[in-house]
Order: C-alpha cells, then sequence, then structure tokens
C-alpha cells in the first residue's frame, strides 16, 4: 500500500489552512478585546470592530470551499468527518468573532467612565474563556483528545463563576455606599462583558467536541464523561 | 414474484485456489436475507473469485478448489447430493458486461423459464412481463418485445439481463459490477431496481465505484490481498471504519 495525494487531499489541506487561519482570527479577536477591557486601550478596541468582516468573509470562504467538496468529491470516514467538522467549527468562530466585539464595544463604552475598574471575578472570567478558546483550538489542531474532554467538562465551572459575579455585582442591601447611576452602568457594562465571555466559553466547548467527533467519529455532546473516559 | 426471500448465505472459512494460486483467504462472512452486501477492494483482490464461489461458477474453471464451507440458507451448496443447475437458478448472476442472447427481448427472458420447464404461454407471458417491471425496463420495451436484444442500449441490455436472472425467480442475485460501462442515468436505474428488489431477494454486488456501495447497500465488505479485512453495516464502514487499511482505501488514500 503506497500513500499518495489526490486531487481531494490537496482540497482538503487547503480548506484545513484556511480553517486555521479563521481560528487564529477569532482567538486574536478575543485576545484584543480583553486587553482593550483591561487596559482601556480604545484603538485596540476599534480595530477588533473592524476587523470582524475578515471573520465573517473567511466563514463564507470556508463554507463554499467544504460545499464545493461534498459535492464533487463525495468524501467518506475521516475525511467526511473532516469537512463536517469544518463547517461547525467556522460557526462557531463566527460567533466567536461576534461575542469579541461585543466585549470591544464594552471597552469602548466602560472607557468613559474611567475610575471604575474590572472586578476580580471578571478577570477570573476572561482568563478562563480565553483559557479554554486556546485549548480548544489546540485540541483541535493536534487532535489532543484528553484536552478536547478537559475543555468540554469545565463549562459547568464558568456557569458557576458567571452566577457569582452577578451576586456579587448586585449592591447588598446594607451596603452603606451610594447605589450611584454610574455605578449601575458600569455593573451593567461588567455583566454585558461576563455573558459574552460565558459564551465564548460554550462556543470553544462545541469545537473541543468538534474536534472530538472528528477524530473519535462519535458525539462527545450527549454523552457522560464516564462514558466518553471508557471508550 | 410476491414471496419474499429469507434465504441467506453463510461462509465459514473459504479458502480458494487457481491451481497453486491461493486466490481467497480464510474468509467468514455473512449475507443476511434481504439485505443488499457491497464487496469493495482494490483490483485482484479476489472479489469477483469470492462472488463465483457462491454459485459455484468457479466449478467452470479447470484446476480450482474450494475448502471451508458455503451454506445457501442452512444447506451446503458443495455438497455432492446438491443440483447445481438448481442452484444456479436460487442464486442468479448478473455480469459487468451485458450479454444478452442474439434473440427478441421477449426470448431473452422466457429463456430461462422454458429451461426450467414452463410450457404454459400465458404463464411464460406474464412472468416475463412481471420480470421486466421489476428489473424497471418494461415502459422502454413493452412495445417492441419481438424485438431483438441487441438493438438495446447498454444500459437497456443491462437491465434486460437482470429481468433475464430475475425471471426465474431466484433467491438471490449477485452481480458483479453491473453498472461499471453505464452511463449515469442507465446507472441510476438499475440502483434504483436494487433498492426495489432487495424486499424479494438477497442481493450481493461487487463494485469499484465507492459511491455506489455506499449508496445502493445495506453491507459492506472490504476485501484486500484475498482476505476479508473488515465488514459491517455501511453506515458505518463509510463514517467511521474500524480498520486503518480500510479508512485508507475507501478515502482514496492508496491504490
Ligand atoms: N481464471 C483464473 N485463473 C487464474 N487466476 C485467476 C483467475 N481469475 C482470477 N485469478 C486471480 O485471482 C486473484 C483474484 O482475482 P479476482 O478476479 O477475483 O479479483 P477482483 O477483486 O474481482 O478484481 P477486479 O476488481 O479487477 O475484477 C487475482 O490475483 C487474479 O489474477
Ligand atoms: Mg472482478
Amino acid at each position: 500500500m503506497t500513500a499518495h495525494d489526490t486531487h481531494l487531499h490537496t482540497q482538503l489541506t487547503h480548506l484545513r489552512t484556511r480553517l486555521l487561519v479563521m481560528c487564529a482570527e477569532a482567538r486574536e479577536a478575543v485576545e484584543r478585546a480583553c486587553i482593550a477591557l483591561e487596559e482601556g486601550n480604545t484603538p485596540l478596541a476599534v480595530q477588533v470592530i473592524d476587523h470582524d468582516h475578515t471573520i465573517n468573509a473567511l466563514e463564507n470562504e470556508i463554507d463554499s470551499l467544504a460545499l464545493s467538496i461534498l459535492a464533487r468529491a463525495q468524501p467518506v470516514a475521516r475525511d467526511l468527518r473532516f469537512l463536517v467538522s469544518t463547517l461547525r467549527m467556522a460557526v462557531d468562530l463566527e460567533r466567536i468573532g461576534d461575542e469579541a466585539v461585543s466585549i470591544a464595544e464594552r471597552a469602548l463604552l466602560i472607557q468613559q467612565d474611567k475610575d471604575q475598574c474590572t472586578s476580580p471575578q471578571l478577570r477570573e472570567l476572561m482568563q478562563v474563556a480565553r483559557r479554554a478558546l486556546q485549548s480548544a483550538l489546540t485540541a483541535f489542531q493536534q487532535e489532543d483528545m484528553p484536552l478536547a474532554l478537559q475543555v468540554s467538562r469545565g463549562s459547568a465551572d464558568v456557569t458557576q463563576l458567571e452566577v457569582r459575579l452577578l451576586h456579587d455585582s448586585l449592591p447588598s442591601p446594607e451596603s452603606a455606599e451610594p447605589n450611584s447611576y454610574g455605578r449601575q452602568l458600569h455593573t451593567m457594562h461588567q455583566l454585558l462583558v461576563a455573558r459574552a465571555l460565558t459564551r465564548i466559553y460554550g462556543r470553544a466547548a462545541n469545537i473541543a467536541e468538534h474536534a472530538y467527533f472528528m477524530v473519535e467519529g462519535t458525539s462527545l455532546k450527549h454523552k457522560t464523561h464516564a462514558e466518553a473516559q471508557g471508550q | 414474484m410476491t414471496t419474499q426471500s429469507n434465504t441467506g448465505i453463510t461462509t465459514k472459512n473459504v479458502q480458494f485456489y487457481y491451481s497453486k494460486h491461493h486466490a481467497l483467504h480464510d474468509v467468514s462472512l455473512d449475507f443476511p436475507s434481504n439485505k443488499v452486501t457491497a464487496l469493495i477492494g482494490p483490483s485482484g483482490c479476489g472479489k469477483s473469485t469470492f462472488l463465483r464461489c457462491l454459485n459455484r461458477m468457479n466449478d467452470l474453471i479447470p484446476g480450482t478448489r474450494v475448502e471451508g464451507s458455503i451454506l445457501l440458507d442452512g444447506q451446503d451448496i458443495y455438497a455432492s447430493s446438491l443440483d447445481v443447475v438448481e442452484l444456479r437458478r436460487r442464486v442468479g448472476m448478473v455480469f459487468q458486461r451485458p450479454n444478452p442472447f442474439p434473440k427478441t427481448i421477449f426470448e431473452n427472458v422466457a429463456y430461462g423459464l422454458r429451461v426450467n420447464g414452463l410450457a404454459n404461454q400465458t404463464e411464460i407471458g406474464d412472468r416475463v412481463e412481471a420480470a421486466l417491471k421489476r428489473a424497471a425496463i418494461w415502459q422502454e420495451v413493452k412495445d417492441r418485445l419481438d424485438a431483438s436484444a441487441l438493438g438495446l442500449s447498454g444500459g437497456q441490455q443491462q437491465r434486460l439481463c437482470i429481468a433475464r436472472a430475475l425471471a426465474v425467480e431466484p433467491e438471490v442475485l449477485l452481480m458483479d459490477e453491473p453498472a461499471s460501462a453505464l452511463d449515469p442515468i442507465a446507472t441510476q436505474k438499475i440502483e434504483e431496481s436494487i433498492h426495489e428488489l432487495k424486499s424479494h431477494l438477497t442481493i450481493i454486488i461487487v463494485t469499484h465505484n465507492m459511491q455506489q456501495a455506499a449508496r445502493v447497500s445495506d453491507y459492506t465488505a472490504f476485501f484486500y490481498m484475498g482476505t476479508l479485512v473488515e465488514h459491517g453495516e455501511t453506515d458505518t464502514l463509510f463514517t467511521r471504519p474500524a480498520k486503518k487499511q480500510t479508512e485508507d482505501y475507501i478515502t482514496g488514500r492508496f491504490g
């Protein structure tokens, strides 16, 4: 048996390259949006918003490449699983780009209220979401299934973190601090950022699942951890 | 016609030799009734050889030898008491190249019935019509049954050969690359009739066309160099094959 490269495999390699570019773009958008928020960096926030069309265009490009390969080459087995995962990943990556934009928009608005700083919980959530996205993308690229499982398992912790943040953001009844309009607004922005981060985590978990499906051929989505580990 | 075949074939540890050449190694494979099984694999891997074992067509080649057991509906087809002519009626065959007799369309299909002792003209006429319908060619030939079969197109000739095989009401139909010489429309017609036919019979099809195997079969068996590498449900085999060799073959990574 001699391995050889067919036209189909050249096309699949090209598609994979474009998908990896989209992965890098989406990750970069999230990184920049978070830095813009943490550092109050307005130009960086603007850059994220302006750059989003690149990610949208990549989604379209990947869609048509994948559809054309499906229609013309009727791939099977791992090639088919790769294509299905790619189509699903492109959807999640595009949404991640949108969440980065909404973080960047908050960064601009929070900017106008300079004396308020981001809460420690929000900074923690930011770390967790960024790390999850990075891990999911690595799991996909390197077909690292333990890493994929780890990302897909972390969703519960993130929800807890968000709930804690929500709780801490509300003024306690015995608090002496004046509940100013400015403070309320700041809280609102923080909650919206938290929402965006939680959604990014959710999309990262999806990506981990797509990676798992591509490699193992089975869905991780509705499987218990024990089952996923046992196989 | 309306009777459903419940005949399956079971093969166990089949070895096949062309004189000294060991062409099949220890093949054990079950063909469930009323299902389509596709045999795939690179050229020379033994698909046709294996198919021909199933109705003893290899007997016609001098110097060949079969070992192991092949059971049709539980009955050993290599038993000395077995009537080979009757076996080939029960297990029909369609070849790669359509091979109609140089006779009328009607006679091509009626021939097997007459050989099997049927003399009643009305009954022969009914069964010819039924067979032509099941092979999805009736509409195209009903007005010219007395014309020569050689005047039909390749795709029509192939469906006529399927009708000829079906006329004697086999329980199993063996097809060796039945559509490889046909255009896409004729191929589609044959594939459609395969879907229809399996409610009546068990079908085993050899094909080089991976997409065809994926489209028509319930089970797929992958052969490589005379051995059965993998066998399973077509859905599974084409989405997540168990063996790397199978994966490499169906994704076109070797050949
Ligand atoms: N009549 C014969 N005499 C001797 N050897 C034969 C004969 N027919 C086939 N063989 C050999 O047996 C092996 C299997 O052949 P077979 O025709 O069964 O392969 P196949 O899988 O049907 O190939 P293809 O896809 O090309 O039709 C090959 O090595 C072939 O050379
Ligand atoms: Mg052959």
